[in-house]
């Protein structure tokens, strides 16, 4: 293999492959790059058995091959090459020594490699099978960002043991129902979804559970790569994997299997008997001010709705034994029934505050006991969010 | 006590204070932050017994006093987003300045308010806080005083202790093997000089620049590398042309003292041991190098340099004038790159090996553009000049550090 490509290129794809690279790994080659000349195209491919990634480069082939070389050692070298941004490396995979020999300006480097074949294998772009898959296409930041609004409700693996929490938790739902895309995540004591109408209807319905952490890496990369153009997502159930294409670049996952609890499309319509509507950035500077007096007591924030100059007050507050209380006052927007008093965990409030994408956000409680539902008031983007929380007790 | 004050002052008056308050305090007390209103000011005082720093704000002092209070409480009620920022926080942000702060103290607790947002901090009495010495103090009997050129010092303390180990006195205590001489920095004035000198597991640090205005009376200190290297930058931001070193008259802290901010800095009791004989006498080959591609050089190669003891090759080729910096690993491969360098005429190439990251932290610490290397082949020894209009270091990695770190 022998080919010259530029720096600068050459270190953003590698840099793009840094999730799927492990940094304690089970099998050294799963820490390595594989560089793949062929067919006209360079890819470098990172591959962990839990994500992969494949990205394309602009590059001169001189000679087709292909080599598995250190992801480190090859991008701490692209990103520390003396010279120009945009100056050429030329790089070639000595035969039968699994070296790759990099050249640059006055710069040298021979860098001890595996050979290809011990790379776990990747389907190229044309050979996933969309036949028996859910597939379907939407923007790639409009994808991005459903995510980032659903995906953090998803249980972590710290917590499960003490949650009672499936393993299908640590996953976010992917639901294609008609024309409709619903995303959820959950965890033993928060829920947050999300449901969007589809530009064209799928040809296939049906769900599947991807990963929370792969689904955060994909929509990382689909926000960083910018291309604005849609990006295609095939479910495939039966080989359990999830692949999102754009043009040069294939993110591919593991899917979690088992069953995921559907209950949550009650919330997106639920009645209510008392309704406050708050800013959100007001909302999220009142519950920074108290998370730290918060945190030294059961992370819990009370929040206090009544009537009072204007459409009514928000108060917001937290206190810790010994060390005192520290309290916020917000304006409410508006207020639909009588006032209510919440106790919430903090993390929790803070997280649906954070992921909503709106000016406004409304608390709705039914009954003292029941679930707390949030959602976002005015946003933009079209879809259907809502966040439902478990509201705490102090025993008296 | 009874005080307004501006939030963006004490915010920032907070985060200047935020270096000396210990994030586990040996006794409780150390873990709060002494507001003492007295005239037109607040000042505020930290210490966690080795350093100590005392800023001061202008308040409007309805009821003169003092109260200690918890130093991440009282964060916590300034500042919104506190959970991230309670070290290095900017003065304004997040405070309008109308919110002006009220607090009202009583013996044990603080009220805190600004704006819509009310908090009670729990306190503690003022007087069990540790008394901090002031320059009228520090200054009076046996003790002197000294004034400096805080940048000219701030740019020497920085060239040297990069030196120095970077423990502190607690690692120092329970890490065997640590040498305590090796978290000291050596400040020597006398006359018309400053020297400061810093030793390391390796390698020598020494600075020498002007005093100006000269001063009759001669000092030597040795101070903690870990702690100067906190106040500097805090000093430095003050903008002040000078700084005032005093001594206090028992000989266990020194005070450094700008009108807003004072540091108190306890000097410990060991002697910096004599470090004369350990600078080489005549180099044996000099090249002149640019910092940036030696620094960019050293980066390139610092990955296979790492895996393999540090160890990198220096190799001059005064014939193609060009240097080539060079490591190796058995597993790993090799990288190497060159760069232009001039070679004294006098004086015929080297190559040599050497330690990567006592190398870096040289070529990162000098302020020249250009620098001196100089191969020291009788006593094993690489020592990096840097000389610049008001002072000049050398940093010298001594003999041996090489083969040690390969071994």
């Amino acid at each position: 293999m022998r080919i010259v490509c530029g720096r600068r290129a050459l270190h953003a794809g590698l840099a793009l492959l840094k999730p799927a690279i492990k940094e304690t790994p089970n099998a050294p080659v799963l820490s390595h790059v594989l560089l793949r000349a062929e067919g006209g195209h360079v890819c470098l491919v990172a591959n962990n058995l839990e994500i992969a990634i494949a990205r394309e480069i602009t590059a001169e082939i001189q000679e087709e091959g292909a080599v598995a070389v250190p992801w480190q050692r090859l991008e701490h070298l692209a990103a520390h090459l003396p010279g120009r941004a945009d100056q050429p490396v030329e790089m070639e995979g000595l035969p039968g020594a699994n070296t790759l020999s990099v050249r640059s300006g006055q710069s040298r480097a021979a860098i001890v490699g595996m050979h290809a074949s011990e790379f776990p294998a990747l389907p190229a772009q044309g050979q996933i099978a969309e036949e028996g898959s859910v597939c379907f296409s939407l923007d790639a930041a409009l994808f991005a960002s459903l995510v980032g609004k659903v995906a953090f409700a998803a249980a972590t693996s710290e917590k499960r043991t003490v949650l009672r929490e499936s393993p299908i938790l640590r996953g976010m739902l992917v639901l294609v129902s008609g024309q409709s895309l619903t995303l959820a995540a959950r965890d033993a004591y928060r829920l947050a979804a999300c449901e969007i109408q589809l530009q064209e209807k799928p040809e296939r319905e049906g769900a599947a559970v991807i990963p929370a952490w792969s689904a955060k890496e994909f929509a990382r990369l689909l926000a960083a790569a910018r291309t604005g153009r849609p990006v295609r997502l095939v479910l495939d159930e039966q080989r359990a994997q999830v692949s999102c294409h754009l043009p040069g670049l294939v993110l591919m996952a593991r899917l979690l299997t088992g069953d995921y609890p559907m209950g949550f499309r009650q919330y997106f319509a639920r009645a209510y008997q008392a309704r406050v509507v708050v800013g959100r950035q007001a909302m999220a500077s009142a519950l920074r001010s108290v998370a730290r007096i918060a945190s030294a007591d059961g992370d819990l924030v009370a929040l206090e709705c009544q009537r009072g100059t204007g459409a009514g007050i928000v108060r917001v507050g937290a206190q810790a034994q010994g060390q005192g209380e520290q309290a916020e006052e917000i304006d409410a927007i508006s207020l639909e029934g009588a006032g209510c008093q919440l106790l919430l965990k903090l993390p929790q409030l803070a997280g649906a505050v954070a992921a909503i994408d709106a000016p406004h956000l409304a608390l709705e409680v039914s009954a003292p006991q029941e679930p707390v539902v949030v959602r976002p008031v005015g946003d933009q983007s079209g879809a259907n969010s809502v966040y439902v929380l478990v509201p705490c007790f102090r025993n008296e | 006590m009874k005080i307004y004050c501006e939030p963006g002052a004490l915010a920032q008056a907070l985060a200047q204070v935020a270096a000396a308050v210990p994030s586990r305090p040996r006794v409780p007390i150390l873990s709060c932050v002494l507001l003492t209103a007295k005239g037109d000011r607040l000042t505020v005082s930290a210490t966690d017994l080795g350093l100590g720093i005392a800023c001061r704000l202008p308040a409007r002092v309805e009821r003169e006093g003092a109260v200690a209070v918890s130093f991440a409480r009282l964060v916590g009620s300034m500042a919104p987003s506190s959970r991230q920022g309670t070290k290095r926080k900017t003065a304004q942000e997040g405070h309008s300045p109308a919110d002006a702060v009220e607090m009202d103290a009583g013996s044990m607790s603080v009220s805190v308010s600004s704006g819509r947002r009310r908090a009670t901090i729990s306190g503690a009495a003022a007087g069990d806080f540790p008394v901090l010495p002031t320059l009228e103090h520090a200054g009076a009997g046996e003790g002197w005083t000294l004034r400096l050129d805080l940048p000219l010092l701030c740019s020497m303390v920085e060239q040297v202790a990069c030196a120095a180990d970077p423990r502190d006195e607690w690692s120092a205590r329970h890490q065997p093997g640590f040498r305590p001489l090796y978290a000291r920095v050596l400040l020597v004035a006398q006359g018309g000089r400053i020297t400061l000198a810093a030793r390391g597991a390796g390698a020598l640090a020494l600075c020498e620049g002007p005093l100006v205005p000269p001063w009759g009376g001669a000092c030597a200190l040795v101070l903690p590398a870990g702690n100067l290297a906190k106040i500097m930058p805090l000093l430095q931001e003050t903008g002040e042309p000078s700084v005032q070193v005093a001594l206090a008259a028992g000989r266990e802290r020194v005070l450094f003292h700008t009108p807003g901010l004072d540091v108190v800095c306890s000097l410990p009791e060991q002697k910096f041991a004599e470090f004369g004989h350990l600078m080489p006498g005549t180099a044996t080959s000099r090249a002149l190098v640019a910092r940036a591609p030696l620094a960019a050089a050293l980066d390139f190669v610092d990955f296979v340099a790492s895996r393999n003891g540090s160890v990198v090759e220096l190799c001059t080729q005064p014939e193609s004038g060009t240097l080539l910096v060079c490591a190796r690993d058995r597993a790993m491969g090799e990288q190497s790159t060159q760069i232009g360098v001039s070679v004294a005429a006098d004086a015929a190439g080297f190559r040599c090996e050497t330690v990567s990251f006592l190398l870096k932290r040289a070529v990162e610490a000098a302020r020249a553009s250009a620098l001196s290397l100089e191969w020291y082949a009788g006593e094993d020894t690489l020592v990096v000049r840097s000389h610049e209009a008001d002072c000049s270091s050398a940093y010298a990695i001594l003999g041996g550090s090489a083969r040690a770190q390969g071994e």
